[in-house]
């Protein structure tokens, strides 16, 4: 059993008044807390410096990986968006951890895995991380399928009050981690990685929110494409990558926000900075 | 008994080659890194059906750049662990083992 939450909430006096504002609103007026902010990173950059890592490399280093380490580095910076929403109080997390969607080859289901601070120290060890938890999930070993295969043996009608009572629980009280389907929580972020072959261009996007409250933050990266751009008053043919944001104005504002993407995406633009 | 070369390169490439029509002029030495066509979805697919086919486990530690940049060199780190584990006569281990870079 852990305890991912600092075991005090951050006082009202150390939150920006905005936030607050959102925070303290009434149900009644539906108010949207919702922030999502689209960018763009260089994919020139990014695919030279992952040509170069995978040349010589021992492990094949993704987009996504880097995304991953840009996001860890960001926290680090910026430890006052490592918290989650307990009610109406702000709580840090203790460490920071990255939660990843990804398709579940044997389930054919989204899931989720969590990369902990031990794996977030490098490109190599996010993506050894990463790729065994997919190879794991695919050939149907890990240990969390298990325990959801127990959790799908419950009638509709029970998995509606579990989920319920679980969700108002974690909502309402700081809660310790109790196992492995419960890990997910361990985390203020989530990345997905859209840019899978076949997947249309991204324009925009909005990913939904766990009704948990445990993911103040969400980053997704679609697939590069080509942008005619000026340079030095000539057009040219550039390669991007989309990047959209999603953030919980009660925990964080604009202000904040634009700071912490703006670090994500130069470290993206310079990856030799993610090492 | 271990599947000969060329039947190995046929099974990886039609499989690759079924997964849409960017992929469909695939080749053996084809870069798949350089082209853009490896992406994680189809990486794990690719190692999975790898697995299940010819009956071998990967470690994680095994996706590096060089055992996947080509269907060529995930046919050479194939060969290698079905030569490592399946009983092979000194004859044809030899022939096969030619077929695999050390």
């Amino acid at each position: 059993m852990k305890w991912p939450l600092s075991h005090r909430s951050i006082p009202d006096r150390k939150l920006s008044l905005y936030n607050q504002f959102y925070l303290y609103a009434s149900k009644a007026t539906h108010v949207d807390h919702t922030i999502v902010w689209g960018t763009e990173i260089d994919a020139d950059s990014l695919h030279v410096f992952l040509r170069e890592r995978n040349r010589d490399g021992k492990m094949l280093i993704m987009p996504v990986h880097a995304l991953i380490r840009a996001t860890a580095l960001a926290l680090e910076q910026f430890p006052e968006l490592n918290v989650r929403l307990v009610g109406r109080r702000v709580y840090a997390f203790r460490d920071v951890h990255i939660r990843m969607a990804f398709l579940h080859r044997r389930s054919h289901e989204i899931d989720l895995m969590v990369i902990g601070p031990e794996f977030l120290k490098s490109l190599e060890k996010i993506a050894l991380s990463v790729w065994d938890h997919l190879l794991q999930a695919g050939r149907g070993k890990l240990a969390r399928d298990r325990d959801l295969a127990r959790l799908r043996k419950f009638s509709g009608f029970w998995m509606q009050r579990i989920f319920r009572a679980y969700e108002f629980l974690d909502r309402h009280f700081p809660l310790p981690i109790l196992g492995r389907l419960d890990v997910t929580r361990n985390s203020c972020v989530t990345v997905n990685d859209l840019s899978f072959s076949g997947a249309p261009p991204l324009r925009s996007y909005k990913p939904s929110r766990f009704p948990s409250q445990s993911d103040s933050f969400n980053l997704t990266l679609g697939a590069a494409e080509k942008k005619v751009v000026e340079r030095n008053g000539q057009f040219v043919s550039v390669n991007v990558i989309p990047l959209f944001v999603r953030a919980d104005h009660r925990v964080v504002d604009a202000y904040q926000l634009g700071r912490f993407i703006g670090v994500v995406r130069d470290l993206l633009n310079n990856p030799e900075r993610l090492d | 008994m271990v599947p000969d070369r060329q039947a190995i390169e046929i099974e990886l490439l039609n499989f690759v080659r079924a997964r849409g029509p960017r992929h469909a002029a695939v080749a053996l030495d084809t870069d798949l890194l350089e082209s853009g066509l490896l992406d994680s979805l189809m990486l794990t697919d690719f190692i999975l059906y790898i697995e299940q086919t010819f009956g071998v486990q990967f470690d994680s530690d095994d996706i590096s750049p060089t055992n996947f940049r080509t269907i060529s060199a995930a046919v050479n780190l194939l060969l290698n662990r079905l030569l490592s584990t399946a009983q092979v006569s000194p004859a044809n281990r030899e022939t096969l083992g030619r077929c695999v870079p050390t």
